[in-house]
C-alpha cells in the first residue's frame, strides 16, 4: 500500500478521561487563598467549580490509569496490542513516581510511564515521555504517535496518556483560568477504520514567551492573533473554510474566549462543543473530555470534521484536524 | 484684511501651538491674545499677549481682555477617558462661558469653534456639514461634551462657524505632535504586541489628518468672509489610509527595528467585527486586568471611529479651500507618524 494511503488510515480509535472526583467551589478556593481574582470575577469568566484530586501521592497517577484503561476499552484492544506508550505531562513532578523508597536518590528515576505500563500490562510497549509543552502536551504526544506509526511499519497502536494535577497548596488560578485535575488518554491506530481519521496537525512554538511570569501579559495578548494564525493555516492547507468544521472542540479556558476565537477564524459559533459542560481548565485533558462526551452522546457522524485546538505555556499553539471515518 | 485683534484659546494644545506660530507669521493681526492657565507654557512670540485664565473656572468673565475681532476657540479637554464633569467643565461650560462673554461685547466678534468629527458619535454613513441637532449615541463622555458644546455654539447670536476636525496625527514633514495622543500610545502598544484585536476590516478608513492641514485651512478660513453657522469638515476623506494599510505599515516598521517582530515572536493584531471586539472588551472588563484595561482605554481614541465608519461631507470645506483639501499622500504621511511614535520606544 502506498505511504500516503497508509497515512490516511491513521486514526484516533479510543478515548478515555478521568476528572478528579472531588469538587470545590470558587468560594472554597478563595477561602484557602488559592485564587488571585475574586470568585465573582472568575464566575463572570465562565468558571463555577473545579475538580481536585485527593491528597494521596497516587491521586494523579490513578487518574491516568483510569483514563488509559477507558481508552483501551473504547478502542476495544488488548493491552498487549499497544506498541508504544507516550506519557505527556506539563509539570515535572507528574513524570515522576515516589515508589517504595522515595528518599533514595535512585527514586528520581522512577518514571510514571513505566509504572503505568507495568500496571496495565502493556508488555509489548516501549515508553516515552513528552514534556515542555504546557497544556499542549497531549497534542504533542498525538503528533509523535502518528509520526511513529508512519516511521515504523511494525507499530500498530500507540497509547497517549496526559495527566497533571496540582499540589494541594498550589494556587489554582493561572492567567484568569481556574485549574482542575484530570487525565486523558487516546489510542492512535495505524488502521482506524471506525475512528476519527487524522487529517492534519499544525503547531507553532514561540520560545520568546518561555518565562511565563515575566511574559504573562504578552502571552495573553498573543493568544488570539496567534491562535487565529494557526487555525487559519490548518484550514487553508487543507482547502477548508471555517464553515467546513462540524465540531470545534474547545478547552476549558474562559468560556467567553471561544466564541471570539471561532469568529476570528470564520467558524460558526454554533459549532462549539462544550459537551462536557463546565469543569474548569485541566492542563492535559480539556479537549479530550469534551470530545469523549460528544462522542458518547452520538453527536459525531461519518464525514464530520473536528477541530481541536489548545495553547500551552512554552509557548505552543496547536490545532488538530480530524474526520469521522465514513463507513 | 480688516480684522486686527485675535483671541486664541487652547494655544498650548496640539493644534493651538502650531496655529499660534502660523498666525504670528502671517502678520494679519496687530494683536494676538491668548488665554492660558499657565502663561509660562506659551512660547514668547512677538505680538502675542498672554492672559492668565481658565475657561473651566466658573468665575471666568473675560476681565482684562480686549474686544477681539476674531475668536478662535481651540481650547478643549481631549482626554477621552476623562469624567463627564471634567470634560464638560471646559468643553461645554467653558465654551458657553466664552460665548456669553463674546456675545456681551460691544463689537461682535467673528467666532470660530474648533470641534471634532467625534460629535457624530455612533452614527454611520454620510455626515452632512450641518448641525447635528439630534443627539446620537456616544462612545464616551468626550464625544458628548463636544456635541453639547456645538449645540451651544450653533445657538449663539454670533452665528459662529464650526470646524469639525478628524484625528490630528502629527506634522506632515516629520510626524511630530506637540502633545502625543492616544494614537501614538496605541502604536506603542501595537509594537509591544499588547493590542490583540482591532475592530474593522482591511478596507476600513482611518481618518488621520496633519496639524499642517488644520493650520492652513484655518488661515484660509480667516481670509474668507464668514458664513453664518458655516460648518466645515477637516477630514482626509478618500485620502484616509485604510486599516489594512495602517497595520501593514506599522508592522513593517516594527519589523525593521525590532528583532521580536523580525522573528515573528510578535505578530500584528487580528481584525474583527465590532460585535467580536465588544465581546473581547467585555471579557477584559470582567477580568479587571489593569494593563489591558489601560490598553483598551488608550485605543479608545480611534477605535470608535473604526467601529462606526462614516463619511464626512466636505463640500463647504472645499469651497473655502478652493478645491480638494491638500492632504499628503497617506502612506508617506502615516509612515512619518509611525516612525515618530515608535522610533524612540
Amino acid at each position: 500500500m502506498p505511504a500516503t494511503q497508509l497515512q490516511e488510515r491513521i486514526a484516533i480509535t479510543g478515548l478515555g478521561t478521568a476528572l478528579a472526583p472531588e469538587t470545590q467551589s470558587l468560594e472554597e478556593l478563595a477561602l484557602r487563598g488559592l485564587l488571585v481574582s475574586t470568585p465573582e470575577t472568575l464566575q463572570s469568566l465562565g468558571f463555577d467549580h473545579i475538580h481536585i484530586a485527593g491528597l494521596s501521592a497516587d491521586a494523579g497517577f490513578e487518574l491516568a490509569r483510569q483514563a488509559a484503561s477507558s481508552a483501551l476499552l473504547d478502542a476495544a484492544i488488548d493491552p498487549l496490542d499497544i506498541d508504544v506508550l507516550l506519557w505527556a505531562s506539563a509539570l515535572p513532578e507528574s513524570h515522576h513516581q515516589p515508589g517504595l523508597h522515595p528518599q533514595s536518590h535512585l527514586a528520581r528515576f522512577n518514571s510514571s510511564a513505566s509504572r503505568l505500563q507495568e500496571l496495565l500490562g502493556l508488555d509489548h510497549a516501549t515508553v516515552q515521555g513528552v514534556a515542555q509543552q504546557g497544556c499542549g502536551g497531549l497534542f504533542a504526544a498525538l503528533r509523535t504517535a502518528r509520526a511513529l506509526l508512519i516511521a515504523e511499519p511494525a507499530l500498530n497502536h500507540v497509547l497517549c496518556v496526559g495527566a497533571d494535577i496540582l499540589q494541594a497548596d498550589c494556587p489554582r488560578e493561572m492567567l484568569y483560568n481556574v485549574i482542575s485535575d484530570a487525565a486523558a488518554a487516546v489510542v492512535v491506530s495505524r488502521d482506524g477504520c471506525r475512528g476519527l481519521r487524522w487529517i492534519d496537525f499544525h503547531s507553532v512554538t514561540k520560545g520568546y514567551y518561555w518565562d511565563v511570569p515575566a511574559r504573562q501579559k504578552e502571552i495573553l495578548a498573543a493568544y488570539f492573533p496567534t491562535s487565529r494564525l494557526i487555525i487559519n493555516e490548518l484550514l487553508y492547507r487543507n482547502n477548508l473554510k471555517g464553515n467546513d468544521i462540524t465540531h470545534l472542540i474547545p478547552t476549558g479556558v474562559g468560556s467567553g474566549s471561544w466564541p471570539i476565537l471561532a469568529n476570528l477564524c470564520g467558524i460558526p459559533v454554533d459549532r462549539l462543543r462544550n459537551s462536557a459542560g463546565s469543569f474548569g481548565h485541566t492542563i492535559a485533558a480539556d479537549n479530550i473530555i469534551h470530545l469523549e462526551a460528544l462522542n458518547k452522546s452520538g453527536g459525531i457522524h461519518p464525514g464530520d470534521r473536528l477541530l481541536l485546538f489548545t495553547y500551552g505555556f512554552g509557548s505552543t499553539w496547536c490545532g488538530l484536524l480530524l474526520e469521522k471515518t465514513r463507513l | 484684511m480688516n480684522t486686527r485683534i485675535l483671541l486664541l484659546t487652547g494655544a498650548t494644545g496640539t493644534i493651538g501651538q502650531p496655529l499660534l506660530s502660523a498666525l504670528c507669521a502671517t502678520g494679519d493681526f496687530n494683536e494676538i491674545h491668548v488665554i492660558a492657565r499657565d502663561p509660562a507654557s506659551v512660547p514668547i512670540q512677538t505680538g502675542v499677549t498672554v492672559h492668565r485664565g481658565d475657561l473651566a473656572d466658573t468665575g471666568w468673565n473675560g476681565l482684562g481682555l480686549p474686544n477681539p475681532d476674531v475668536i478662535l476657540h481651540a481650547a478643549a479637554n481631549t482626554y477621552f477617558r476623562g469624567t463627564p464633569e471634567n470634560l464638560n467643565a471646559i468643553n461645554q461650560h467653558g465654551t458657553a462661558r466664552l460665548l456669553e462673554w463674546a456675545e456681551s461685547l460691544p463689537r461682535k466678534p467673528r467666532f470660530i469653534h474648533l470641534s471634532t468629527c467625534c460629535v457624530a458619535g455612533t452614527m454611520t454613513g454620510d455626515i452632512p456639514e450641518k448641525p447635528l441637532t439630534t443627539s446620537p449615541e456616544f462612545v464616551n463622555a468626550y464625544e458628548q461634551s463636544k456635541w453639547l458644546a456645538e449645540q451651544r455654539v450653533l445657538n449663539s447670536p454670533l452665528m459662529p462657524e464650526v470646524v469639525r476636525i478628524a484625528t490630528v496625527a502629527g506634522a506632515e514633514n516629520d510626524g511630530r505632535l506637540a502633545r502625543p495622543g492616544a494614537l501614538q500610545t496605541s502604536l506603542r502598544w501595537f509594537r509591544r504586541g499588547l493590542l490583540p484585536l482591532i475592530p474593522g476590516d482591511t478596507t476600513t478608513r482611518v481618518d488621520l489628518i496633519s496639524t499642517d492641514l488644520v493650520v492652513v485651512f484655518l488661515l484660509r478660513l480667516l481670509e474668507r468672509t464668514p458664513v453664518p453657522n458655516g460648518i466645515y469638515h477637516l477630514t482626509a476623506g478618500q485620502n484616509a489610509i485604510t486599516l489594512g494599510q495602517l497595520i501593514k505599515l506599522t508592522a513593517g516598521f516594527c519589523r525593521s527595528i525590532d528583532p521580536r517582530w523580525q522573528r515573528q515572536q510578535i505578530i500584528p493584531p487580528s481584525l474583527c467585527s465590532p460585535a467580536v471586539f465588544t465581546a473581547f472588551r467585555e471579557s477584559i472588563t470582567r477580568s479587571g486586568d489593569a494593563l489591558f484595561t489601560e490598553v483598551l482605554a488608550s485605543a479608545d481614541a480611534f477605535l470608535p471611529v473604526l467601529m462606526h465608519p462614516k463619511s464626512f461631507a466636505t463640500t463647504a470645506t472645499e469651497t473655502v479651500w478652493g478645491g480638494p483639501l491638500p492632504c499628503p499622500p497617506p502612506e508617506e504621511f502615516v509612515s512619518r507618524i509611525i516612525t515618530q511614535a515608535l522610533a524612540s520606544t
